[in-house]
């Protein structure tokens, strides 16, 4: 089934409406077509939540009705996320996390599973990671690649702390950064850190990844 | 503030506001309701001229309106019945008006900050839970697909060894029993037994594995199963005369007919007959009944043996079960048979059950689906 603007439209409608079954149903009939996941992750998932996001800073809607279309996107990925990893595996393996305090998990849950399509073992933190709980999974899984996710701008200064800890106690892994909160130029302005990357969206993840050597 | 802009500020907040304001008189009868009232606490039927009490929920339901007026300028928590059917709770505020009392509910932004924090991290961590159970859900069926393809390699190289092994026995038995000493008479036959056993348990291995890895082959023809029972039917008498078991059967007349595998379909047939023989004293019956309702074929195997421990019989479909009720005479059994059964059942869309009763026996009851274009 193509994504087409009508079926794009009537998701966005159910999500802000609350309907939680519709979008179920919009999703499922998208995976029993077999469209692509990553057309259901970009073309659904994350444009809608880009949109709800607009919609509130311009204060269309209440954030009361920002948390219930993130409540519905979780269950959402959790019906998208049940075949992912049967997917055939490439031996690599990535860690990712939110900052700390940092209570939007969304993004890094959508980069994680579109990882794990594309064959990666990943190991999914969740919402606010303590600085200790992401270094004791560095240790104990010695993941090649971490990626963190920030999406409020507020949240830099613990990204630069976390990154400046990381780099002190592992330095050789690679680390990558992105989500709402950070853009190029935010990025530019303060880092010096090695081995470490911005990528904006999820495609930019990927060509990164690819051309990098396992 | 003028008394006049007081006046409007009220009629405004009364009208406009969020909260709920309630008009009763002095005794707790509901004058008025404001739109926000209305539209949270009141149904298709009014509440105007209903006690107060009516509209509450829990235990304060059963006081009066007198018993829960605070001073003015106080509040008191009230939980409310709502038209959504969960309650409400509200910091509410009374205060006397021209011989009425007003009843003026806020939602205590706090409590709702607090439910939204705690719901907003629960939905993340359920969905970060409910993606680890799919990681796992993956690895185990991975561990399952490598566990059944080495059951499935070792039944298959261990079968032609120990198919050997019998073939020698029963060669010697057969033509060399005068060479053989009273010790090799009395042996030879329980190794081939045990030969025998060996091979019966391979042959559930490799059946089980490719079921379980969903590599079973089903050839589905369409065919009558009363004439597929009735085929079948002297061969499993045969297994019955050895404990003197009689195999009953009836059946209701009906010309219909199903797909089926029909050796899949014999197979169970044997395991469930070859159970309820295993587990019947001697000189007892075994039940065979085919009946029909509109969408199925109904085919029940009952028997008068032990029966099953209830407990035991939510997991007697699982691979390597074992109930507690032992073979009356000691036959042997690999505990996947039953497992092998529902699985052939289910792959032609039918449903297996059972039921039993200690000390008078156990049923099962296949429904097969009828195929209405046949």
């Amino acid at each position: 089934m193509p994504i087409t603007e009508d079926l794009y439209r009537s998701y966005l409608a159910s999500l802000l409406g609350g309907n939680d079954s519709s979008c179920k149903d919009v999703i499922l009939s998208l995976i029993s077509d077999e469209t692509p996941l990553l057309r259901i992750y970009e073309d659904v998932i994350t444009r809608s939540l880009y949109e709800v996001g607009y919609l509130w800073e311009n204060n269309c809607i209440s954030v009361a009705s920002e948390h219930i279309a993130t409540a519905i996107t979780e269950t959402c990925l959790s019906l998208l996320c049940q075949d992912l990893f049967r997917q055939p595996r490439i031996n690599r393996t990535a860690m990712v996390a939110c900052v700390a305090s940092e209570y939007h998990q969304l993004g890094a849950r959508i980069v994680a599973d579109n990882m794990t399509n594309w064959g990666w073992d990943t190991l999914f933190l969740g919402a606010g990671s303590p600085a200790k709980d992401i270094l004791a999974g560095l240790e104990q899984h010695r993941p090649e690649t971490l990626i963190l996710s920030m999406t409020i701008r507020s949240r830099i200064v613990e990204l630069y702390d976390l990154l400046a800890l990381i780099r002190h106690r592992m330095p050789s892994v690679h680390v990558l950064v992105g989500g709402q909160g950070l853009d190029a130029a935010l990025w530019e302005k303060n880092n010096d850190f090695t081995s470490t990357h911005y990528l904006p969206t999820v495609p930019s993840l990927y060509n990164h990844l690819h051309q990098r050597p396992a | 503030m003028t008394p006049s802009a007081y006046t409007s500020l009220g009629q405004k907040l009364f009208h406009s506001s969020q909260g709920i304001c309630i008009i009763c008189t002095t005794d707790g009868t509901i004058l008025e309701l404001n739109p926000t009232a209305q539209k949270l606490l009141e149904g298709d039927a009014s509440l105007k001229g209903s006690p107060f009490q009516r509209i509450l929920f829990g235990p304060a339901a059963e006081q009066s309106i007198t018993e829960h007026r605070t001073p003015n300028g106080n509040s008191c928590r009230l939980t409310f019945c709502t038209t959504a059917l969960l309650p409400e709770t509200f910091n509410c505020f009374f205060f006397d008006v021209e011989e009425k009392i007003i009843v003026w509910g806020e939602m205590n932004v706090d409590d709702y900050s607090k439910m939204e924090a705690t719901i907003i991290r629960t939905t993340s961590q359920l969905g970060t839970l409910n993606r680890e159970i799919a990681r796992q859900n993956a690895k185990l069926e991975q561990i399952i697909g490598e566990r059944n393809k080495l059951l499935g390699i070792t039944a298959h190289d261990m079968r032609s060894p120990v198919a050997n092994i019998q073939s020698i026995i029963t060669l010697l038995l057969d033509h060399e029993s005068e060479h053989l000493g009273p010790n090799g008479k009395q042996l030879l036959p329980i190794a081939q037994q045990e030969c025998s056993s060996m091979l019966m348990l391979m042959q559930d291995l490799l059946d089980f594995s490719s079921i379980d890895a969903g590599q079973m082959r089903l050839t589905p023809v369409p065919c009558s199963l009363p004439k597929l029972i009735q085929q079948f039917l002297p061969a499993l008498r045969m297994r019955g005369h050895t404990k003197d078991i009689d195999i009953n059967y009836s059946k209701q007349d009906a010309e219909t007919l199903i797909r089926i595998d029909t050796m899949r379909f014999k197979q169970v047939l044997e395991n469930l007959i070859g159970n309820a023989i295993k587990f019947s004293k001697r000189n007892t019956t075994i039940h065979i009944t085919l009946s029909y309702d509109d969408a199925s074929s109904i085919l029940t195997i009952r028997d008068e043996g032990q029966g099953i421990a209830n407990n035991e019989l939510t997991n007697i479909f699982e691979p390597f079960t074992r109930s507690s009720t032992v073979p009356t005479e000691g036959e042997s059994s690999t505990g996947l048979g039953l497992a092998i059964v529902r699985k052939i059942i289910e792959s032609h869309n039918g449903l297996i059950s059972v039921s039993s009763v200690q000390g008078q026996g156990t049923t099962f009851t296949i429904h097969l689906p009828l195929d209405k274009h046949l």
